[in-house]
């Protein structure tokens, strides 16, 4: 019996093998569509995670800074950087001397003589500031309130109120990125699901007479799907296989992205997720692959 | 072995404009080592009754037992089972395009489960029997209609069945191949093997000498044994 089942099983292999190698043009044609379907399902991956690092780099240049007056001493500036810390959730808060500005604009302009010699004439005109960043915009406007309410003597400027709109705006702007890349995934994934199945179908239905005859001498309904099965795996494998050379290949030929992407390296990225696209890719292809031939099959086994 | 009782097909009006009835109470059985010739002029039914007898289609009316069993009330699984006890030989081939001769031959092997040593065994000499031994690796788009017939031919006889239907076997063939055909199908039923055969092939039946069922309208006009085409 453990013997037969093994038989069947191997002539089950050996019958999807043989479909799938000798109809070229059908197997080209639904390994086409499958690849353009994996391609479609790592980009997403790819996009997901890409726009995630992007967002929170464009999130992370998003901040305030608090400018004291020039009476304020350094021991209240630190107080205040401790009150602020404790009072909220801040991401991160660098104090910034007046020692450190003044330095910086030397370096800036130490070449302009005239500029240097106004500078000898003020001393220093430069006030300390407090460079704060959190993950939420509305933090922001709580911290520009607090300060300004409990410690109105200390400021000089706050420049949060010169930019609130921008800043609450690319917050807004990425949040929706985030809900809207899910949506266009979840469109995109379905639109893949159905053009791999209707060409799965669309294949088979040319197979009908085929799938008959196979009925009429006798075939059971494993050795029948069990065959399509094999089929729709190989197809599925070899889309899989395509479309991650092809990735590895486009990702290498892509440092030019290198700016747009923010610093990202596609192919470095693309190296150190292997593993998880590797898996994606063969994943996604062997199931649509498998599952759109079971689908198809099914209807003409009722023979 | 083989019992139609009372079998009446007719074609719903919306496929064919009005209703056809293409079967009209058809009672006959055929014994064990029959050998049956159902004839008719095309159109007649034979083609339908095959068709029934073999699950593809289902009576309006009526039954079918196949060794004291209704086809059409028996599972999926045990039907496959009661087909690979019949090897039909169809009218117009139904060979498995993507096969060569041969796996054509070794698939109605495959799928009853024989050994491959069987597999390996048989087919040849089934191939050398129907003269097709040079033709084992060519597909059927490259054989011509006799040639494809007799592939069709070894593919119904190649796993030793109960039964064998024969639609129109001859139908494509010259006379001398019709004659070859027809010496096969009787050296097949010499040996204990049930023949149903279709045909509307009047030198052929005469030739027989066996049990001719004769089909006008869908209707039984005449069933005698060693009878002659009347129609």
């Amino acid at each position: 019996m453990k013997e037969k089942i093994i038989t069947s099983f191997k002539r089950v292999c050996k019958l999807g093998w043989r479909n799938f190698s000798r109809e070229g043009g059908l197997s080209f044609v639904a390994v086409f569509v499958l690849v353009v379907t994996i391609s479609l399902t790592t980009s997403l991956f790819f996009l997901q995670d890409i726009a995630g690092i992007v967002m929170e780099e464009v999130e992370r240049r998003a901040d305030i800074t608090i400018d004291f007056n020039l009476a304020v001493s350094e021991e209240k500036i630190f107080e205040l950087k401790e009150e602020i810390a404790k009072e909220f959730d801040i991401n991160g808060m660098e104090y910034i001397s007046r020692e450190e500005v003044k330095d910086d604009f030397v370096d800036r302009y130490g070449d302009r003589p005239a500029v240097m010699e106004s500078l000898e004439e003020v001393g220093n005109p430069f006030p300390a500031s407090l460079n704060i960043r959190a993950d939420d915009a509305f933090v922001y406007t709580q911290t520009a309130n607090f300060v300004e309410s409990n410690y109105p003597e200390m400021v000089y400027n706050i420049d949060f109120y010169q930019r609130k709109d921008i800043i609450e705006g690319i917050f807004s702007a990425t949040e929706s990125a985030r809900r809207g890349g899910i949506i266009v995934s979840v469109i995109l994934g379905l639109i893949a699901i159905i053009l791999v199945y209707n060409t799965t179908k669309l294949a088979i239905y040319g197979l009908k007479e085929e799938i008959r005859v196979m009925r009429l001498v006798g075939s059971s309904n494993f050795f029948i799907q069990g065959s399509f099965i094999i089929q729709g795996l190989l197809m599925g494998f070899f889309a899989a296989l395509i479309s991650f050379l092809l990735f590895l290949f486009f990702t290498f030929l892509a440092p030019q992205t290198y700016n747009i992407t923010l610093g990202i390296d596609l192919h470095q990225y693309f190296l150190q997720n292997i593993s998880t696209i590797v898996l994606l890719q063969f994943a996604v292809g062997i199931v649509l692959g498998t599952f759109s031939s079971i689908i198809a099959t099914s209807r003409y086994l009722k023979i | 072995m083989i019992f139609f009782n009372n079998i009446t097909k007719v074609f719903p009006p919306h496929l064919i404009k009005k209703e056809n009835v293409i079967l009209e109470n058809i009672s006959f059985k055929v014994e064990k080592g029959e050998f049956v010739s159902v004839v008719g002029k095309s159109g007649a039914g034979k083609t339908t009754l095959f068709r029934i007898l073999l699950g593809e289609e289902k009576p309006t009316e009526g039954t079918v037992f196949f060794d004291g069993e209704n086809v059409h009330e028996i599972s999926s699984s045990k039907f496959c089972k009661i087909r690979r006890r019949i090897g039909t030989i169809f009218q117009d081939y139904k060979l498995l395009s993507s096969k060569t001769v041969y796996e054509n031959i070794a698939y109605a092997m495959e799928v009853t489960g024989a050994l491959d040593e069987e597999i390996k065994r048989d087919v040849p000499e089934i191939l050398e029997m129907v003269g097709l031994e040079l033709q084992a690796h060519q597909f059927p788009h490259q054989l011509s209609g006799g040639e494809q017939q007799r592939t069709a031919i070894a593919r119904a006889l190649i796993h030793n069945p109960d039964v064998i239907l024969a639609d129109e076997p001859t139908g494509d063939l010259d006379p001398y191949h019709s004659r070859d055909v027809l010496n096969l199908l009787l050296r097949i039923n010499e040996c204990g093997t049930t023949v149903l055969l279709a045909t509307h092939d009047k030198d052929c039946v005469n030739a027989l000498g066996k049990r001719v069922v004769s089909l006008r309208d869908g209707k039984i006009v005449s069933d005698t044994k060693e009878g002659r085409f009347i129609l």
